[in-house]
């Protein structure tokens, strides 16, 4: 892998940590006020300064870790999950019901993700649930057609055809067969599409449609720390910088992970891989 | 060629109805009585059931739906909730916005992004070309309403040298637009560069450059005019995400674009406000692309013979 893909998943690595032992290496309660310290600038007591209601901007940058995380993960593990059943049953099953299936997935995948994500929103309302389906929804399409396409490639292959001279039932085919021979392109793109999730799920929440404050989302962080900015630069800068190293981060990694795992693409690197946000 | 138009038009035509359905379903898949959320939770038994006939909520479904596609493509969108306004005429008033900071970023993105894309490739493996790599690289992956945020620290409060919130002044759209365009931008710039290292491989740039024709004359007679064809369709299609992507862009600047409408919107549940802006903003984001695509085939006579 490269050094930057390394490097990478070194910096993904040490986020994680921090989300996951967020209560204790913070130094704050990130919900709790105090209001004879506001607008601190940056200092020994408060790293990042404080915001409006004096809350310490460095523990609910930690404890957002969290959220932010939560949210991509959970959200792309769901669409990872419903997606390969679509694409798995879309291309083992085949006729018009594939066919109709996948003009779905174009129409949803041609959407910019930031409208799907708001149309979700409309009909189930906000809060993290909330964002996390709709961060899925949109996530959907593309690991349906992903694996519905190395599927169709695998089923034709010769042991597919002996698995099924054998008399295997379609679950054992599927799943014995076909989906271990799909995880490589998955792997990658569960990868990238997580800093696509992280983007879309915080730029719903800085709409003021996705997580709700008090809870420290980035995306809710940096919508307050845009009323903030001429007070406390600080409170803008922070959780759009801590978005920004992650989404690069999962780009690069995955990027990295596919030159690694799937030689056929190195040719692309630099290639249009164009964001959805 | 009209195969490929119709057969593209049609496809177009299929995305916009289902559209329509997925814009009208949404508010009828909101848990509880549409009545109720368009009167307001004190409204009487009479209000309610005047709405639901104003709307036509007593009736079946399909017809509900027959009615407001019908409607809708006589460009009747609706009355807004919370202003008892013509939806359309909101749409149209606030559209000028969005549409100048997004034909402005497009425009921006091309040309840096074509302009580095081919200093890229030319320094192939030289500084110039990891400097313009990463840049891109940084525009593509720094989200938009950060960015903007940023901008306006830097050169409005800091620096002092242009507006911050608002459109009031032609200088009120220099940020609004860099920021919008960047994303493009960098993804323009890296599709050039990799379309323009496929192109001067190839035999017809070796040939011209056996001829003796100068270096710039190779560069931008041959590689850059065969590169650019699949360059330009990029450029289209990243027009219609730029019209979306205003959503957030106009939030940062205070701008009262359509992307704004359609989020305030939202915030007031203001449903027939909400489902005019957002049919509004996917129409003419399928019909960009349906247009780039059939621009692309005039341009290069081999998508429509292998369509």
């Amino acid at each position: 892998m490269s050094k930057a893909a390394c490097a990478s998943a070194l910096v993904i690595a040490v986020i994680g940590a921090l989300a996951l032992f967020a209560p204790a290496i913070a130094p704050y309660d990130p919900l709790e006020q105090d209001l004879a310290n506001n607008y601190a600038g940056p200092s020994l007591e408060h790293p990042f300064g404080t915001d409006d209601l004096g809350r310490d901007i460095w523990s609910r940058i930690l404890f957002g870790a969290r959220i932010s995380l939560g949210i991509a993960f959970a959200s792309v593990g769901f669409a990872l999950l419903a997606g390969t059943l679509v694409g798995l049953f879309s291309a083992y099953h085949g006729g018009v019901l594939d066919a109709a299936l996948m003009r779905l997935m174009d129409v949803l995948l041609a959407f910019p993700g930031i409208l799907l994500g708001i149309a979700v929103v409309v009909v189930l309302g906000n809060g993290v649930a909330n964002t996390i389906i709709a961060v899925a929804v949109m996530s959907i399409p593309t690991f349906a057609r992903l694996v519905r396409g190395s599927a169709l490639s695998i089923l034709e292959r010769d042991h597919v055809a002996a698995s099924r001279a054998l008399g295997a039932s379609a679950v054992r085919v599927i799943f014995g067969q076909v989906l271990p021979n799909a995880l490589t392109p998955l792997v990658v793109a569960s990868t990238l599409q997580l800093g696509t999730a992280i983007l879309i799920a915080s730029g719903l929440s800085f709409l003021g449609l996705g997580v709700q404050p008090p809870y420290p989302e980035w995306g809710a962080m940096l919508s307050k720390g845009r009323e903030l900015v001429r007070a406390t630069p600080m409170a803008a800068f922070a959780p759009g910088f801590f978005i920004t190293v992650l989404v690069l981060s999962f780009s690069l990694l995955g990027d990295g992970l596919r030159d690694a795992l799937d030689p056929k693409h190195r040719r692309l690197r630099f290639g249009p891989r164009a964001g959805r946000a | 060629m009209l195969r490929y138009l119709s057969r593209r038009l049609l496809e177009a035509a299929l995305a916009l109805l289902f559209t329509s359905i997925l814009v009208f379903s949404m508010v009828h898949m909101i848990p509880g009585d549409p009545a109720l959320l368009v009167a307001g939770l004190e409204a009487g038994p009479e209000v309610l059931e005047r709405i639901r006939r104003d709307l036509g909520l007593d009736r079946p479904l399909p017809i509900q739906y027959g009615s407001f596609l019908w409607n809708a493509l006589q460009g009747d969108l609706g009355i807004s909730i919370r202003t008892g306004l013509p939806v359309m005429r909101e749409i149209l008033h606030r559209f000028p916005y969005t549409l100048i900071i997004g034909l402005g970023a497009i425009v921006l993105a091309t040309a840096m992004g074509i302009g580095s894309g081919i200093l890229a490739a030319m320094r192939h493996n030289r500084l110039g070309d990891a400097l313009v790599m990463v840049a891109a690289l940084l525009a593509v992956s720094t989200p938009s309403y950060w960015m903007g945020l940023m901008m306006m620290l830097t050169f409005s409060l800091t620096l002092g040298w242009l507006p911050s919130i608002g459109i009031a002044t032609p200088a009120h759209y220099v940020l609004p637009i860099l920021t919008l365009g960047a994303q493009s931008g960098g993804i323009i710039s890296r599709m050039t560069r990799s379309a323009m290292l496929d192109v001067v491989g190839q035999d017809f740039v070796r040939a011209a450059r056996a001829r003796g024709e100068r270096e710039a004359s190779v560069i931008l007679r041959h590689a850059l005019k065969n590169a650019l064809i699949p360059v330009l369709s990029i450029v289209g299609l990243r027009f219609g995400n730029l019209i979306a992507g205003a959503v957030l862009v106009e939030s940062v600047f205070a701008i009262p674009g359509v992307g704004r409408l359609l989020v305030d919107a939202v915030l007031w549940r203001d449903y027939p406000m909400i489902q005019g802006t957002m049919l509004f903003v996917a129409a003419l984001f399928i019909l960009v692309n349906a247009a780039t695509d059939l621009l692309y085939a005039v341009v290069d006579p081999r998508i429509r013979v292998a369509a």
